[in-house]
C-alpha cells in the first residue's frame, strides 16, 4: 500500500495552534526560554566559578601545578620524564637563608633557585610583572619589593649591589649579589632567586628532601585518590621525601562530583518545569485532542502535531534563552557585581569563560528534558478516547488522601472555623504528584541557593583559621632564629608588658616561653629518638654520631618551651589521647613535638625525658612524657634531640631569664584594626623594633582577600541568578495551577466565597508549598550541601550553615510563596464578572 | 402592599463587539414577588441570562437599577456584594458547577461553611432525602449522572436559605424525562420551604411549570402571564409587567 503524504495539514495544524493558542504556547515558551537561558548562564557562570577557583589556588601556591614532591632523585627525575601522566616538571630548590644584612639583622628572607620550566612556565600565571631578567650570574638575584624591605632595603634598584649574610646548612657565607631584576605578583614575596651557577655551587642537591621540590603538573584535571596513590608509589620515595597533591587535582573528583550535582539539580528543575508546564497544558487541552481524534486524527498524528509544536517552541525557547544567556553573562554579570558594590577595576574586571561546547550541552539537555518532558502528556492525549476526551475536567480520582479524610470528618464547629485551611490542604492534597512537583522544583532552587551560599560562606577570608589558635596577632622575637645563641635576647620587657595592659581591646595575650637545653643520651628512650631521627632527616648514619652525642650532649642543643594554660587547653584538645592537665600544669609531664617521627603513644608510655640547662648541665629536669603532638606552634629552634613542651611556671621554675619567643594576642572584637595598631605602635617602641616580626589574622585575610579575586562576585551572582530562576519557576507554575482552576474558583466565587476568603486560601497553599520546599531542603538538600562543602573543602573550614543568608532566603520565599498564587489569581481574572470567567472556561 | 424580592429598574446591559454595539438588556423592568416560582423563556442571545446574573449581582449593569430583597446591588463594594449573594442568592446553573473536588454532601454545605454559619443538618439531610441524594453523600461530581448532578446543585443553592433561587437553564444538559424530573424535585422543593425562583429556559413545556412566564427578545420584556394563558409578543418595553 501506498503511503499517503498526510503530514502536511499536520505541520499547518501545528502552525496554527501555536499561533492561535498564544496563552498556551507562551507559556511553554517562556518554560523553555527560562530552561535555556538557567542551563546556559549556570554553565558559563560555573566553568567561570571554576576557573576562578583554580585561579585563586594558583595565586596562594604561587604557580600552577598540581603536586609537589620534596626531595627528588635523579632516578626519579626519569620516571618523572616518561610518566604518561606527567605534563611537566619544574624544578624550585631551597638554595639558602638570609640571616642578616647590613640594614637588618633578622630578614627572614630564603634564597631559591627556580629551573626554567618552574619560572617561565609554572610561576608565570600567578607574577603580574617582571622587569630584568631572571640570574644567570652566581651573584645576581631576582627581588621583590617585599623582601627587599624585610632586607632594609627597600630603595635598590636593578643594578644595585646587595650584601648578604647567608647560610647554607648551617654554615654562614657573606657576599655582595646584584639585582638583576625585580618581579611581583602572588604566593611567598620574601624570597630571592638564585641562578643555576649559584645554586650548583652551594653544595646543595634536588635529592636533599630540605632543598629540592619537584612541581609537577598533570595532564589530566581530575584524578582519583586512587590514581594519586599509585603515583606516589611508583616515586618509590624515601622517608625523608614526601610529595603532596595540591587542592585543585587533589580533589578533582570531588569538585567534578559537585558540578555534576549542581548541573543535575539545574536539569531537574528544567525538567520539572517544562513537564509541570507541559503537563497542565496538554491536561487543559484534552478537549481539543479529543476534538482532533473525533474527526479522524490518529495517535500517530497526534504525536506528530505535539512533536511539532514542541520543535517550534523548543527552537524558539531554546534560541532566545541562549541569547538572554549570553547577554547576562557577558553584560548582566559585571552589571550584577558592579550593583554589589564591586569596583571592577579593582578586580580587573569580570571574566566570563565561554566554551561552544556550553550551547551543544544547553542544546542537548533542554532537547532531552523538552522531549522526556512532553513524553507523558502526549501519550494522555493519545490514550484518551475521545468521547471520554470531549467530556473530561480536570477533576480529579475519587481516591482521596487521608488528609483530604481527615478534613471531611472535622467536626461541624472545627469545619467552619478551618474551612478555609481545609479547602487549601485539600487543593494540595487532591493532587499530590502535581504538589510534590511544585515543591520539588521549588527545592531545587532552595538547594542550589543553600549549597551555593554554603560554599561562597566557606571560601569568605574571615572563615580561614590563620593563626594558631585563631589569634589575632602574633609577636615574633626572631633573635631567637640567629645561629648564635649567644644573640637569642629577651626583647619584649617589661615596660612593653605595662604599656600593652593599658589598652583596652585585647582579651588575651599569651607568651610562648623558651630556652636552649641538651638532652644527655640514655638508652631507653633519648637514644631510640636520636635514631629515628638520624633514618627520616639525616644522610649520614647515627652510629657515625652516637659517641659525639654521648659525650658532648651540648653539641646537640634542643629546646624547652613554655606555654600558658590557656595554650596547654588547645593543644590538649588536639591530641588523639588527651593529657592529665593537673600533671602538666604541675610540671610532672611534658608534651614531646614528634617532628615526623613514626613515634606512636605506645613508644613513649611510661617513659621519662631528661634534659639539662644550656651552659649549665649540673641543673637538669626529669619529665614524664605524657604525649606527642605534631602541632608546630610552639617550636622555636629545631633541634635533633625532641623539642619539649611543658607549662610556662615549669620553665620559669627550671632556668632564671626564659625567653619569650613569641606572644600571642587575642581582641575583644575580630578583625579590629584599631587595637591592632596600638599594639604595633607600642611593639615599635621597644628597644630591639627591627628583631620582632608579626604575623597579623588582619593582614593575612586581605591576601587571601587578594588572592580570591572576584571569586566571591561570581558565586553571589549565581546566587542571585538562580534565585531569580526559582522565582519564575515558582511563578511559572502557579499560573498554570491556577488557570486549570480558574472554573473551580468562579465557581466558589459564585456561590459566595469573598475575594479574602479566596486570597486566604491561596495564601495558605503558598505556605505549604514553601514549607514542603523547605522542608525538602532543610532535610535532603542540607545533606547535599554538606557533599558540596566537603568536596570543595580543601582548606578544611568546619561546615557552617549561613544563617543570615539561609533567614533571609526562607521569610523571602515564604512572602513570594504567598503572594505570587493571590497575584496570579488577580491577573488571571483581569477584573472580569465572575459569570464572565464562567462563561470563558465553558 | 407587594414585597418584591427581586426588582430592576431601567436595566440595560451594552457590549462593545469592535464597533458595534450589543444591547444585551435595553431598559428592562422586572419584578419577581415572594414564594413566587417565575419562568423566563426567550430564544437564545434574547438576554434571559443576562437579566439573571444582573439580578444575582454575578455581573454589573451599564445602566439602571437592581434590587434584592430591598436592598439595591449597585455601589456595593464586591466583598460585601458577595458575601450578599451568598446570604440572599442560590444559583443553579446549566453545568451545574460543583466544585469537583469536593464530594455532594461537602458541594451542599460550601456556601454556609464559606458563610461561617452552622450547619443545620436537620434541613440539609431533609434537601438530600427529597432530592433522593443520601445515598449519594459521599460521590464526588464526576462519578454521577446529569440529573443526579444538577439535584446536587439544587440542594446547594437550597441549603443556605436564600431569598432567591436564580436557575439558568437546569435542564438545559438533561434529557427530556430527567428534565421533567429535576423540574418536578424544584418546585416541590420550592413549594416545601416557600422558596422564591426565578427559572430561565427556552423549553415552553418546563416553563409551563412555573407560576408566571416572563418572554424576553433582544433585550426587553415582550409579555408577562400567569402560567398557562398564552404569551403574547406585543412589545411592553419599560411598562410593570407584574399582573
Amino acid at each position: 500500500m501506498l503511503k499517503n503524504n498526510n503530514m502536511s495539514v499536520v505541520y499547518r495544524m501545528a502552525a496554527k495552534s501555536f499561533k492561535s493558542n498564544k496563552r498556551r504556547n507562551g507559556t511553554m515558551l517562556l518554560a523553555v526560554l527560562l530552561s535555556s537561558f538557567m542551563l546556559f548562564s549556570v554553565f558559563t557562570i560555573g566553568i567561570s566559578y571554576f576557573k576562578m577557583l583554580r585561579l585563586q589556588n594558583i595565586r596562594l601556591n604561587g604557580a600552577e601545578f598540581d603536586a609537589i614532591m620534596y626531595g627528588t632523585t635523579d632516578q626519579q627525575i626519569e620516571v618523572l620524564r616518561s610518566h604518561p601522566e606527567v605534563e611537566d616538571f619544574g624544578m624550585a630548590a631551597l638554595s639558602g637563608y638570609v640571616e642578616e644584612t647590613p640594614y637588618d639583622k633578622t630578614p627572614n628572607v630564603v634564597l631559591m633557585y627556580a629551573d626554567r620550566v618552574y619560572w617561565d612556565k609554572m610561576m608565570a600565571p600567578a607574577r603580574e610583572s617582571v622587569t630584568g631578567d631572571y640570574p644567570s650570574e652566581e651573584d645576581q638575584v631576582m627581588v621583590t619589593q617585599d623582601a627587599l624591605e624585610k632586607c632594609g632595603c627597600p630603595d635598590l634598584k636593578i643594578g644595585d649591589h646587595i650584601p648578604l649574610t647567608y647560610s647554607i646548612k648551617g654554615e654562614m657565607h657573606e657576599a655582595s649579589f646584584r639585582i638583576s631584576g625585580f618581579w611581583d605578583g602572588y604566593g611567598n614575596k620574601d624570597v630571592f632567586y638564585v641562578s643555576e651557577k649559584f645554586y650548583s655551587q652551594t653544595g646543595l642537591e634536588y635529592a636533599d628532601a630540605a632543598s629540592g621540590r619537584c612541581n609537577i603538573s598533570f595532564k589530566t584535571r581530575i584524578m582519583s585518590s586512587k590514581k594519586q596513590d599509585a603515583f606516589i608509589e611508583s616515586m618509590e620515595l624515601d622517608k625523608r621525601q614526601s610529595l603532596i597533591f595540591m587542592a585543585g587535582i587533589g580533589y578533582s573528583v570531588q569538585i567534578l562530583t559537585g558540578l555534576v550535582c549542581l548541573t543535575l539539580v539545574i536539569c531537574l528543575c528544567a525538567y520539572l518545569l517544562i513537564y509541570n508546564i507541559l503537563y497542565m497544558s496538554v491536561a487543559g487541552n484534552i478537549r481539543y485532542y479529543g476534538l482532533l481524534q473525533t474527526i479522524g486524527m490518529t495517535g500517530r498524528q497526534i504525536y506528530g502535531l505535539m512533536r511539532r509544536q514542541m520543535l517550534l517552541i523548543g527552537g524558539i525557547g531554546l534560541g532566545g534563552g541562549i541569547i538572554l544567556g549570553s547577554a547576562l553573562s557577558f553584560f548582566l554579570i559585571p552589571g550584577i557585581i558592579r550593583s554589589l558594590g564591586i569596583e571592577a577595576s579593582k578586580i580587573g574586571g569580570v571574566v566570563v569563560s565561554f566554551h561552544p561546547a556550553i550551547f551543544l550541552l544547553t542544546i542537548l539537555l533542554v532537547g532531552i528534558t523538552i522531549f522526556t518532558a512532553s513524553q507523558k502528556p502526549a501519550k494522555i492525549a493519545v490514550m484518551c478516547s475521545p468521547i471520554e476526551a470531549l467530556g473530561c475536567r480536570p477533576a480529579s480520582g475519587v481516591k482521596k488522601s487521608r488528609l483530604h479524610a481527615f478534613a471531611a470528618h472535622q467536626s461541624a464547629a472545627n469545619r467552619n472555623r478551618n474551612l478555609i485551611w481545609r479547602m487549601a490542604i485539600e487543593q494540595i492534597a487532591k493532587n499530590k504528584k502535581k504538589a510534590w512537583i511544585v515543591m520539588l522544583s521549588l527545592a531545587s532552587s532552595m538547594v542550589v541557593f543553600l549549597c551555593m551560599t554554603t560554599l561562597i560562606h566557606s571560601q569568605d577570608a574571615r572563615e580561614f583559621t590563620y593563626n594558631y589558635r585563631n589569634l589575632d596577632l602574633v609577636l615574633r622575637n626572631d633573635t631567637v632564629r640567629r645561629e648564635n645563641i649567644e644573640e637569642h635576647v629577651e626583647i619584649f620587657d617589661e615596660n612593653f608588658f605595662d604599656k600593652l595592659n593599658t589598652l583596652n581591646g585585647i582579651t588575651e595575650i599569651t607568651p610562648v616561653l623558651y630556652t636552649e637545653i641538651t638532652v644527655p643520651w640514655e638508652p631507653d628512650f633519648t637514644d631510640q629518638w636520636m635514631r629515628e631521627f638520624y633514618e627520616t632527616w639525616m644522610d649520614i648514619p647515627y652510629e657515625n654520631d652516637l659517641a659525639e652525642y654521648q659525650e658532648h650532649p651540648e653539641n646537640y642543643g634542643s629546646v624547652l618551651i613554655g606555654i600558658t594554660a590557656a595554650d596547654f587547653k588547645a593543644l590538649n584538645e588536639e591530641m588523639p589521647d588527651p593529657i592529665d592537665e593537673t600533671d602538666f600544669l604541675e610540671g610532672k609531664t611534658c608534651v614531646l613535638y614528634r617532628n615526623n617521627l613514626s613515634f606512636q603513644n605506645q613508644d613513649i608510655a611510661g617513659k621519662t625525658i631528661t634534659c639539662a640547662e644550656y651552659g649549665r648541665q649540673e641543673n637538669t629536669r626529669t619529665f614524664d612524657i605524657a604525649g606527642l603532638t605534631d602541632i608546630n606552634d610552639y617550636n622555636a629552634l629545631l633541634g635533633y634531640p625532641p623539642i619539649i613542651i611543658v607549662s610556662d611556671h615549669v620553665l620559669k621554675d627550671f632556668v632564671e631569664d626564659p625567653v619569650i619567643y613569641k606572644i600571642g594576642f587575642s581582641y575583644a572584637k575580630e578583625y579590629d584594626a584599631e587595637t591592632e595598631h596600638a599594639v604595633l605602635s607600642i611593639a615599635d617602641e621597644i628597644p630591639q623594633a627591627k628583631d620582632y616580626s608579626y604575623e597579623s589574622k588582619i593582614k593575612l585575610m586581605e591576601n587571601v582577600k587578594k588572592a580570591q579575586g572576584n571569586l566571591m562576585e561570581a558565586g553571589i551572582s549565581i546566587v542571585l541568578i538562580l534565585a531569580l530562576i526559582g522565582l519564575m519557576n515558582y511563578t511559572n507554575t502557579f499560573v498554570g495551577s491556577i488557570q486549570s482552576r480558574r472554573m473551580e474558583l468562579s465557581i466558589m466565587e459564585s456561590i459566595g466565597m469573598t475575594d479574602r476568603q479566596k486570597n486566604r486560601m491561596l495564601a495558605i497553599e503558598g505556605m505549604f508549598y514553601a514549607g514542603g520546599a523547605w522542608l525538602i531542603t532543610m532535610t535532603a538538600g542540607l545533606g547535599a550541601a554538606y557533599c558540596l562543602f566537603q568536596s570543595q573543602n580543601y582548606m578544611g573550614v568546619p561546615f557552617q550553615i549561613p544563617i543570615l543568608p539561609l533567614l533571609a532566603a526562607i521569610v523571602l520565599s515564604f512572602l513570594i510563596c504567598v503572594s505570587v498564587p493571590v497575584l496570579t489569581c488577580r491577573q488571571t481574572e483581569k477584573g472580569q464578572p465572575v459569570v464572565e470567567r464562567i462563561k470563558g472556561i465553558e | 402592599m407587594n414585597s418584591w424580592i427581586v426588582e430592576t429598574k431601567g436595566l440595560k446591559k451594552y457590549y462593545q463587539l469592535g464597533n458595534h454595539t450589543v444591547k444585551a438588556l435595553d431598559g428592562v423592568d422586572f419584578r419577581v414577588r415572594e414564594k413566587e416560582f417565575v419562568a423566563i423563556i426567550g430564544k437564545s442571545g434574547s438576554g434571559k441570562s443576562t437579566l439573571l446574573h444582573m439580578a444575582g449581582g454575578l455581573d454589573s449593569p451599564t445602566a439602571g437599577e437592581v434590587f434584592v430583597d430591598g436592598r439595591p446591588l449597585a455601589g456595593m463594594p464586591k466583598e460585601e456584594l458577595t458575601i450578599f449573594r451568598r446570604r440572599k442568592v442560590g444559583f443553579i446553573f446549566q453545568n451545574y458547577n460543583l466544585v469537583p473536588d469536593l464530594n455532594v454532601y461537602e458541594n451542599v454545605v460550601l456556601p454556609i461553611e464559606l458563610d461561617g454559619r452552622r450547619i443545620d443538618q436537620q434541613f440539609v439531610e431533609q434537601i438530600l432525602c427529597l432530592l433522593k441524594l443520601q445515598e449519594k453523600q459521599d460521590a464526588l461530581p464526576g462519578t454521577l449522572s446529569g440529573g443526579q448532578q444538577q439535584r446536587v446543585a439544587i440542594a446547594r443553592a437550597v441549603a443556605s436559605k436564600p431569598a432567591i433561587i436564580l436557575a439558568d437553564e437546569p435542564t438545559g444538559n438533561l434529557d427530556t424525562v430527567t428534565s421533567h424530573d429535576v423540574l418536578g424535585l424544584l418546585k416541590m422543593i420550592a413549594r416545601q420551604f416557600q422558596q422564591t425562583i426565578v427559572l430561565i429556559t427556552h423549553d415552553n413545556d418546563i416553563a409551563q411549570m412555573a407560576d408566571r412566564i416572563v418572554r424576553i427578545e433582544d433585550g426587553l420584556i415582550v409579555n408577562s402571564n400567569m402560567a398557562g394563558h398564552s404569551v403574547d409578543s406585543s412589545a411592553m418595553k419599560g411598562s410593570d409587567l407584574h399582573a
